[in-house]
């Protein structure tokens, strides 16, 4: 039998650390080298050591900003293989909790997107609205981060009337802040110059790249898994899909902004039509035994599709358990985004796909005229952007006119 | 195109409230509901040792105690905590319980510890 290593699942994620290896002429990027695996905890290993309830919190710590969407398709995938159907109130709370998710993290990524270009201000201002949801979901599971409110066969907790009240009032201040940031990006000029036509991404190479997620959205692809292949409760649920045929960063904002407006709709949704009444789990114990199955499961995290493959052979413990998560299929796009742009423009083409890796670790320039290699931290990088655009940037405007 | 569209709001919030607050001074109180340090109550407890095998980073370990019915007590390791609520969950007396203290902050990780 061959050993196979794994890589991933835990790479792409925020704060890790990837290496990138660009090859410049002068400025100009001609090709780039994502080296990815440094971080791997081996959690798909550790997750056949464990029982499956056990992994409920486990799979919860692979990202910590989409939490809910891990545990949640873990627990979809493993109802599954229980054979179990969680009830319907159990649904409307776990749909509930990945729509607060989504907003959250967007507002996080229009934060971090913003401090990439240099435009703290509105970074602030982001991560202040992002505390309004954050202690939301702290009233409804009991913490800000690691909600732990999925279990096999439902939810875990009740959501309480008042929280309900106070989950519509936040809903409507991010929505209305949300169209306040889409009119700040749509006419600041600031913004523009840094990310209108940088880190174009054709419709066609979004296709053949499988991205996912906002980054496949804002090059045209209408690819979603809750509009797609509806789970959970969004088959009933009336929304739209967002797609931009911008192709560039700016998209990449406008699509998550405007996913942020629709969010907050399909959250007011499940609120009026949530079950006053009903179970809430089914009766599924940590000493339960499930039968020989296997199953998928997929979820829309708010970076895209996230999947998870499980297999059960009659035992507590899963046999094994399979992850894949979005960044780890948007990553090769990085390649095709970068190419032809400015060193100034790598920052906000790497934020743009959302890569839960606030920074690249560590990036190489290698100049291919003079074959000298330096090795620059991000924030060297950020600084030097934030420097030549000061420069250059009417040179770059008039270029991309 | 207009420069400093966010000029507006910047001077609104330099004469509104300060959103973030100084905590180490002004306490802050947890919500209703929080997953805080665990609390156990050695009275009610059977020495059952359900959160024992519940719990998914071994923090829990059952002990030799005279005061429980079972004579096994359970030893907890709050340092390895996740505060996932398992043994919460499973507890048949509810013996353990979550308090609302976040302060997990010690000089020696034993300080956290709970031993019946």
């Amino acid at each position: 039998m061959s050993v196979r290593i794994p890589i991933g699942p835990i790479h792409p994620m925020l704060k890790e650390p990837i290496n990138l290896t660009f090859y410049v002429e002068g400025e100009t990027i001609v090709d780039a080298e994502p080296n990815i695996g440094f971080v791997h905890r081996g959690i798909e290993k550790l997750a056949e050591n464990k029982t499956w309830f056990q992994n409920l919190y486990l799979l919860e710590k692979v990202c910590g900003i989409c939490s809910s969407s891990h545990q949640g398709c873990y627990a979809q995938g493993a109802e599954k293989v229980f054979e179990v159907e969680p009830p319907e109130k159990a649904l409307f709370i776990r749909t509930l909790m990945w729509e607060l998710e989504r907003l959250h993290s967007h507002l996080l990524w229009l934060g971090v997107i913003m401090h990439e270009i240099g435009f703290d201000t509105l970074f602030m201002y982001t991560w202040r609205d992002r505390e309004a949801v954050m202690d939301l979901v702290e009233m409804i599971s009991g913490r800000r981060v690691g909600y732990s409110i999925n279990t096999i066969g439902g939810v875990r907790r009740d959501i309480d009337y008042n929280i309900l009240v106070k989950t519509i009032d936040v809903a409507n201040f991010i929505a209305s802040r949300a169209e306040y940031y889409e009119r700040i990006v749509l006419s600041e000029r600031t913004i523009l110059d840094r990310t209108e036509g940088v880190g174009y991404l054709s419709k066609a190479d979004a296709i053949r790249l499988n991205t996912v997620g906002p980054t496949a959205r804002a090059s045209g692809v209408k690819r979603d898994v809750r509009y797609n292949m509806p789970y959970a409760i969004y088959d009933e649920t009336p929304f739209d899909i967002v797609f931009d045929d911008g192709c560039d960063v700016l998209a990449r904002i406008i699509v998550r902004i405007r996913e942020m407006i629709i969010s907050a709709e399909i959250i007011k949704w499940i609120v009026f039509n949530m079950p006053k009444t009903g179970e809430i789990k089914q009766k599924v114990t940590p000493f339960t035994k499930p039968p020989e199955n296997e199953a998928i499961s997929r979820v829309e995290a708010p970076r895209g599709e996230l999947f998870y493959y499980l297999k059960s052979k009659g035992d507590l413990k899963p046999e094994r358990v399979k992850i894949r998560t979005p960044t780890l299929a948007n990553i090769v796009s990085i390649i095709h985004m970068v190419k032809g742009h400015y060193i100034a423009d790598i920052p906000p083409i790497v934020a743009g796909i959302d890569p839960c890796m606030s920074c690249m670790d560590r990036v190489v320039i290698v100049d291919v005229n003079k074959e000298k290699k330096t090795v620059w931290s991000h924030e060297e990088l950020w600084r030097y952007s934030i420097k030549w655009y000061k420069k250059n940037y009417l040179m770059v405007r008039e270029e991309r006119r | 195109m207009p420069w400093g569209s966010v000029l507006k709001e910047a001077l609104k919030n330099v004469f509104s409230k300060s959103v973030t607050v100084n905590y180490p001074v002004v306490k802050v109180e947890a919500p209703n509901g929080f997953r805080g340090i665990l609390e156990f109550d050695v009275k009610k407890c059977l020495g059952c040792g359900t959160c024992a095998r519940v719990c998914p980073t071994n923090v829990i370990v059952m002990v030799p105690c005279e005061k429980t019915r079972l004579k096994k007590a359970p030893k907890f390791e709050l340092s390895k905590c996740v505060f996932c609520g398992s043994c919460v969950e499973v507890c048949p007396t509810k013996a353990i319980s979550f308090s609302k203290n976040f302060h997990t902050a010690v000089l020696k990780k034993e300080e956290i510890g709970i031993s019946p």
